[in-house]
């Protein structure tokens, strides 16, 4: 069997490894993999932690008090906690220049979804129009991955527009919040539908709710923000680890590839690479090349490649992302009811807003933020903080969040390039979003929507709290060398092999050609695993 | 006393109702003096001043919280009270404090934030009257003559 060589351990590059070690294959895995601080307390809740560490501010802010958010640092609800700095250390190797886009790479063991937040919505027939294959064609992949990983989900309103997959277990215990949310959503269900076009229902999340193998079920600790302690929410190091178990795997990380070469057959012959701790950069020989280091890390090493090879500096069009919007939101009926911490963190149910054309469906995601950290949220209400803390602790049981997720489209606008002179005299990748025309219009259309909606549902958004997040916070990137079934430069074949290079595979967010308003990591991990189960 | 220590013990007793407790004090010192943010400059006379009345006492720290939300949020004083609150919310005992809901029925909780927010107002008002002149006065000064 052939001896595969994976650039990248993220959520595509450990699915794709695992299914081709399934399937007999040799894989070696090239990977810068930064690790992050073990769990600390793993038995302990959000609250006894606070009670039971010696210094919990070490842990809740940092040892230098770096996750403290002042006033004059980006407007988030909530910044990433101290123990997932790591997922965002940046190598002095890879350096990025951006023009409207706000890049978030990670170089850590198991990517970027190490902080994924466990959503996981498959995409349907008419988000899927634009792939070369249906969502029947890949069905049997989310099952796949779902029995892998571990994934909750209900048969409710939301399944007319997220698929019901195989190896679906039962929906978490719901917070008191979200509770109440789905029972006000069953009073006004026909409202809602109808009138609004507008559904609620489960998330579908990426967490154990029974124990399997060597993880254990949800424990409801309420520290899901902070990286959960017992890996019931599932992230892309407990693939890796399954990898790294089994004989054909070989996992070389603290390495940083830089290109591959090619010769004049454009056959791909060896990839350069350079050790983080130093010395000179190495090259070594492949036999098949796939690339799974995220579409803006895989498209930087394949326009680098090029450059390398021909001194020609290309630009790959079409990079798309989710514009989101954050709306925080208070549920009436709840105010002077106390909050329990002891729950799941992130969204536990997820609201569809219909649109006429079918792909355009937004997804909104609702979080109830019951152990968010307070001083972020309080700064911003307009009053001085006692009397700020004086609202948010009568208020607290009633706040939420929803996170509005938006389509996006190729567009020749939006590209990612070579500064072949970027600092440190190595090429710098340049990445530029154009913002499409009837953005503004398009935006205030759907806030309007979700108020409406939540107005619906005994909740309102207090006035200027809604935040447009730039592009490139959403961290879908796609688009960039698209699947397609014409045998077109830059792009790839429906089985994500290169139409450039007949060794190459890209298996990342890069190969989309259409990004659905849904969280795209679910459908990375599936997509690796039907490339590596049909084409290898 | 320092004046560190005397700040930390005014602001926890603004932000919490009581003085924190030392392990608290001393987390809040150390985090001023070295933390990634510290040691907080004050650039000019009027921050000075700022940190300096908000120093007095709890009610004068209100006043000065609110004058800052509204004129300059970025102010060393609001770092430093929002510092000060994100140490105190790490703790379980602060932390119970600031997030258990007042008593005595919905209609009770929505009096009790309404006087809240109404005497934040008036001495949002006050303050503007007095501390908004000074900052005209002291514009371009720097701290060392404060």
């Amino acid at each position: 069997m052939a001896t595969i060589t994976v650039v990248g351990s993220g959520a595509s590059g450990v699915h794709f490894a695992l299914s081709a070690l399934q399937r007999g294959h040799h894989v070696r895995m090239l990977d810068v993999g930064k690790t992050g601080p073990a769990a600390v307390r793993p038995e302990d809740s959000f609250t006894q932690l606070k009670e039971n560490l010696e210094n919990p501010a070490d842990y809740l802010l940092g040892p230098g008090f770096e996750s403290v958010v002042y006033p004059d640092r980006s407007a988030e609800f909530y910044g990433f906690p101290p123990g997932k700095d790591y997922i965002f250390e940046p190598v002095p190797q890879y350096q990025i220049e951006a023009h409207e886009f706000a890049p978030l790479s990670s170089f850590a063991s198991g990517g970027l979804a190490q902080a994924w937040t466990g959503g996981s919505y498959p995409f349907n027939d008419a988000e899927l129009s634009e792939f070369p294959f249906g969502y029947y064609d890949l069905a049997p992949f989310y099952g796949a991955v779902a029995g892998r990983i571990g994934m909750t989900g209900a048969a409710d309103d939301l399944a007319d527009f997220i698929p019901m997959h195989a190896e679906l277990t039962e929906p978490l215990r719901l917070d008191p919040h979200s509770a109440q949310l789905m029972q006000s959503y069953a009073r006004h269900r026909e409202a809602l539908r109808e009138g609004q076009r507008c559904h609620l229902g489960h998330a579908r999340l990426a967490v154990l709710t029974r124990d399997r193998d060597d993880r254990g079920a949800c424990e409801y600790l309420g520290r899901c923000l902070w990286g959960c302690p017992i890996n019931a929410l599932y992230t892309p190091q407990v693939t890796l680890e399954e990898c790294r178990r089994h004989p054909n795997f070989e996992y070389v990380p603290n390495v940083y590839v830089s290109h591959f070469t090619f010769g004049e057959d454009r056959r791909i012959d060896s990839v350069r690479f350079e050790r983080l701790d130093g010395g000179e950069p190495e090259s070594e020989p492949v036999e098949t090349l796939v690339l799974a280091a995220g579409a803006l890390a895989s498209s930087r090493m394949f326009l680098e490649s090029i450059y390398h090879a021909t001194g020609q500096v290309e630009r790959l069009t079409g990079l798309m992302d989710n514009r989101q919007i954050l709306m925080p939101f208070v549920n009436v009926g709840r105010v002077g009811t106390p909050s329990d911490p002891d729950v799941y963190q992130y969204n536990q149910v997820a609201l569809g807003l219909e649109e006429a054309a079918p792909e355009e469906y937004i997804h909104c995601l609702v979080t109830t933020l019951s152990t968010a950290l307070i001083h972020p949220i309080v700064q911003g209400v307009p009053f001085d903080l006692k009397t700020s803390l004086r609202l948010f602790k009568n208020v607290h049981a009633a706040l939420g969040l929803v996170n509005v997720n938006l389509h996006d489209r190729r567009r020749d606008e939006s590209y990612v390039t070579l500064n072949p002179e970027g600092p440190g005299g190595r090429p710098s990748v340049v990445v530029a979003y154009s913002t499409p025309d009837g953005e503004r219009a398009r935006l205030r259309a759907t806030m309007k929507r979700v108020k409406r909606a939540l107005r619906t549902l005994g909740c309102f958004v207090p006035p200027g709290m809604a935040h447009v997040r730039p592009m490139g916070a959403s961290v879908h990137y796609a688009g960039t060398l698209p699947m397609s079934e014409r045998q077109e430069p830059r792009t790839v074949a429906p089985d994500c092999r290169s139409h450039d290079f007949e060794n190459l595979y890209i298996v990342d967010g890069a190969t989309f050609p259409f990004l659905p308003a849904k969280n795209i990591t679910f459908t990375l991990m599936a997509n690796a695993t039907r490339v590596a189960e049909t084409a290898f | 006393m320092t004046l560190l220590d005397r700040e930390s013990r005014v602001f926890s007793r603004y932000l919490l109702g009581s003085v924190a407790d030392g392990a608290i004090l001393a987390t809040y010192a150390v985090a001023v003096e070295g933390g990634t943010a510290g040691p907080f400059p004050e650039s000019g006379a009027f921050d000075r001043l700022l940190s300096r009345v908000a120093r007095i006492h709890p009610v004068a720290t209100r006043a000065v919280d609110v004058y800052a939300r509204h004129f300059c949020a970025a102010a060393p004083v609001r770092k430093r009270l929002i510092l000060m609150l994100a140490i105190l919310e790490s703790h379980a005992r602060p932390y119970a404090v600031m997030d258990t809901v007042d008593g005595g029925g919905r209609a009770l909780v929505f009096l009790r934030i309404g006087g809240a927010v109404i005497s934040s107002l008036f001495l949002l008002v006050l303050a503007t009257v007095f501390l908004s002149p000074l900052r005209l006065v002291m514009a371009g000064r720097p701290a060392a003559e404060g």
